[in-house]
């Protein structure tokens, strides 16, 4: 039925908008990405360019999608040869991130930016070979939360890789800006070790929820990698450069999986909010159209025409100029309006 | 739908209906007015008697549970009414008047309308001759109509038309247009009165009813719910007044006290829900097929038509049968 009454909001002065950053504490334990579910949230695919971490196993409808692991490296590098498992797909993803997150040189449009391990691309501490995690925008949401970024890998042997640990942090950036670097994937930071390294061993794009390891993290670890017949003369046991030239890119997931204790960081939600004041006066709304407001035709609230009339207000309908209910909202108790007071109602939509 | 929480501060729960998401996604999403509504509250919980005082009036009705938002354009089917007036004790309201004849009687409880020729045949022959007005006949721009009558339903206040002045029409309480809400699915359109007088002779002769009816033209986007079309129709002055010599007119008018408009409709049916040779399948999905009633078989659908006083919104739903003879 068609509501009789309704007041007019002003957009000079009863709207306004605003801007709030929702943020939420995201934690990815290694049990998730190795373990709990016997590798059947791990989804590999046939083209063998990446595989998908689920946080449930992924033919499950109720599994949700969490991040993305390959390898990558570039064609300068050592482990960059023809003879090189999957040599092409592995120089070819790091191009991919490379020139969707950091662009080309200046000196040569066409030449891709490498990654770095500081802030000044200069073309000195290169990182030539990494693992890539992409993160779901499920849990990055609009971004992820600068200076809160932690990953805990272990840097053990193969059989028990949690004996040591390495935590790589981007302490060093900061919300207001300081410690960042803005390139065309948006801003990034540094991921450094917290046992007071000097060299960052990584990269974390805030934006598009990226984060770039070098191979060098498992630098000092002999077992990286095992079980796969792919080292030196039919070995099971390699390292990580053995690993990223011989092993396919499956293969070296597999192995960053084994050493993901944990993963954490914050993401961060941008709500746009309209506030819509909707002020009623003194003498406005007093009367309802509800049918129990009468008892035959007489009004319930009343004894003589002198009493005060009342009304309870539950809901407040937001509408077009062609009278149509676009929004609504509830308040969560029934608000007493009468003649001796007036009222202001906040009512936000985010977008 | 759930209840809020109402355990803390007062909050406010938000939502886009399912209109406001097609207009964002036309780019039309402007928002330029606000109403209030007040659905879950019922005021018959009012207590004007509490012993402690009337600082306990409202204490039930302040503790309601409110449920939450919905998508649905429902959320408001009543609202809030700015009146300035404070000292309004009474309001208008509405009730089927069909103590005369042409005008359509309730038949167990529902409204019928004869969709076809047929379907008036058979239920002329079941009802029997000298059994008027049981049904409206979709074919047809005659009476019998439904009558919906307007005004101050207490014996507080005599019939007279210095009370319909001073208790409706000088608050500025008088309904002069209503709203019919019907389903769009089952009624392309209604009829509503078009002139006449509503009015007896103070001696209680010469009883008229406004009988002509005629087309109403398009229909409004304000029906506030879901599959329901609201068209504007008149209502005409209510001028049966108590008589002179003590005759009664509770034979003419269902309202106890002063009178305020009277109005009459007839629904007009969709043309393919009245062909007794196409099948339409709106029976099927919603209502029932081959039901045997009046001692015959017919399809029928079940609905409801809301009628709503454009001044002070009062407002009445009629359930209504839509018949066709199988």
């Amino acid at each position: 039925m068609p509501v009789i009454n309704t007041e007019i909001i002003d957009p000079t002065s009863d709207i306004t908008t605003t801007t709030t950053l929702l943020h939420e504490t995201i934690p990815i334990t290694g049990t998730i990405c190795s373990g709990t579910y016997s590798d059947n949230n791990i989804k590999n695919y046939t083209h063998g360019m990446f595989q998908s971490v689920y946080d449930y196993p992924y033919l499950s409808s109720s599994s949700n999608h969490i991040f993305d692991l390959t390898v990558g490296y570039d064609s300068t590098s050592p482990v960059s040869s023809s003879a090189a498992t999957q040599n092409t797909k592995k120089i070819n993803l790091y191009n991919q991130y490379a020139q969707v997150l950091l662009g080309y040189t200046a000196s040569n449009a066409d030449n891709i930016q490498k990654f770095e391990s500081d802030l000044n691309l200069d073309g000195s501490g290169v990182i030539k070979d990494a693992f890539f995690v992409s993160l779901s925008r499920l849990l990055t949401k609009d971004e992820i939360k600068r200076g809160n970024v932690s990953l805990t890998l272990g840097t053990g042997v193969w059989a028990t890789p949690f004996s040591t640990t390495m935590t790589l942090t981007d302490a060093s950036a900061s919300a207001a800006g300081g410690g960042i670097k803005n390139v065309i994937g948006g801003n990034y930071g540094l991921l450094y070790d917290s046992a007071a390294d000097d060299v960052a061993k990584g990269v974390v794009f805030y934006e598009a929820g990226i984060a770039v390891l070098t191979s060098s993290v498992f630098a000092h670890v002999a077992e990286f990698n095992s079980g796969s017949g792919y080292g030196p003369a039919g070995a099971d046991i390699l390292n990580v450069t053995q690993s990223f030239y011989s092993a396919s890119i499956t293969s070296s997931c597999d192995a960053l999986r084994h050493r993901i204790q944990n993963i954490s960081f914050n993401n961060t939600t941008e709500i746009n909010s309209k506030i819509y004041f909707c002020r009623v006066n003194h003498n406005d709304f007093n009367y309802s159209a509800n049918p129990t407001y009468v008892d035959g035709s007489k009004i319930r609230v009343k004894n003589t025409a002198g009493d005060q009339p009342i009304s309870y207000i539950t809901t407040v309908g937001l509408y077009n100029a062609a009278g149509e209910l676009l929004a609504v909202a509830k308040l969560s108790e029934p608000l007493r309006k009468d003649p001796n007071n007036d009222l202001t109602i906040r009512v936000r939509l985010d977008y | 739908m759930a209840f809020l929480d109402n355990s803390g501060d007062i909050i406010l729960d938000a939502v886009l209906t399912d209109t406001g998401r097609k207009k964002m996604a036309d780019g039309n999403f402007k928002i330029t007015r606000f109403g209030l509504g007040d659905d879950e509250i019922n005021y018959s919980q009012y207590n004007k008697n509490h012993a402690s005082g009337s600082a306990y009036y409202d204490l039930e009705i302040l503790q309601t549970p409110v449920f939450q938002s919905t998508t649905q354009v429902s959320n408001i089917n009543y609202g809030l009414l700015n009146i300035s007036n404070k000292n309004i004790l009474y309001m208008p309201s509405l009730k089927v008047n069909s103590l005369q004849s042409n005008m359509q009687q309730i038949y167990s409880g529902i409204y019928y309308v004869a969709t076809n020729a047929d379907t008036v045949s058979a239920l002329n022959t079941f009802h029997g001759a000298g059994v008027a007005d049981q049904f409206q006949d979709n074919t047809t721009k005659n009476v019998p109509a439904i009558y919906v009558e307007g005004g101050i339903n207490s014996s507080d206040l005599s019939k007279t038309q210095s009370n319909q002045a001073a208790y409706i029409k000088n608050l500025r309480l008088s309904n002069r247009m209503y709203s019919i809400s019907v389903d769009n699915r089952i009624f392309k359109g209604v009829m509503g009165l078009a002139s006449g007088a509503f009015k007896v002779n103070t001696d209680g002769s010469n009883f008229q009813l406004p009988i002509n009816l005629t087309g109403i033209n398009g229909s409004s986007a304000d029906s506030g719910m879901e599959n329901y079309s609201a068209y504007r129709i008149k209502g005409i002055n209510n001028g049966v007044y108590q008589t002179n010599n003590g005759t009664a007119v509770t034979a003419f008018s269902t309202i106890s006290g002063p009178g305020d408009t009277i109005t009459g409709f007839k629904t007009m049916v969709h043309d393919a829900l009245c062909s007794s040779t196409t099948s339409d399948n709106l029976y099927s999905k919603i209502g029932s097929t081959s039901a045997t009633l009046f001692g015959s078989t017919y399809d029928y659908i079940d609905t409801f038509v809301y009628i709503t006083g454009l001044n002070t919104g009062a407002t009445i739903a009629l359930p209504m049968r839509v018949l066709r003879k199988v």
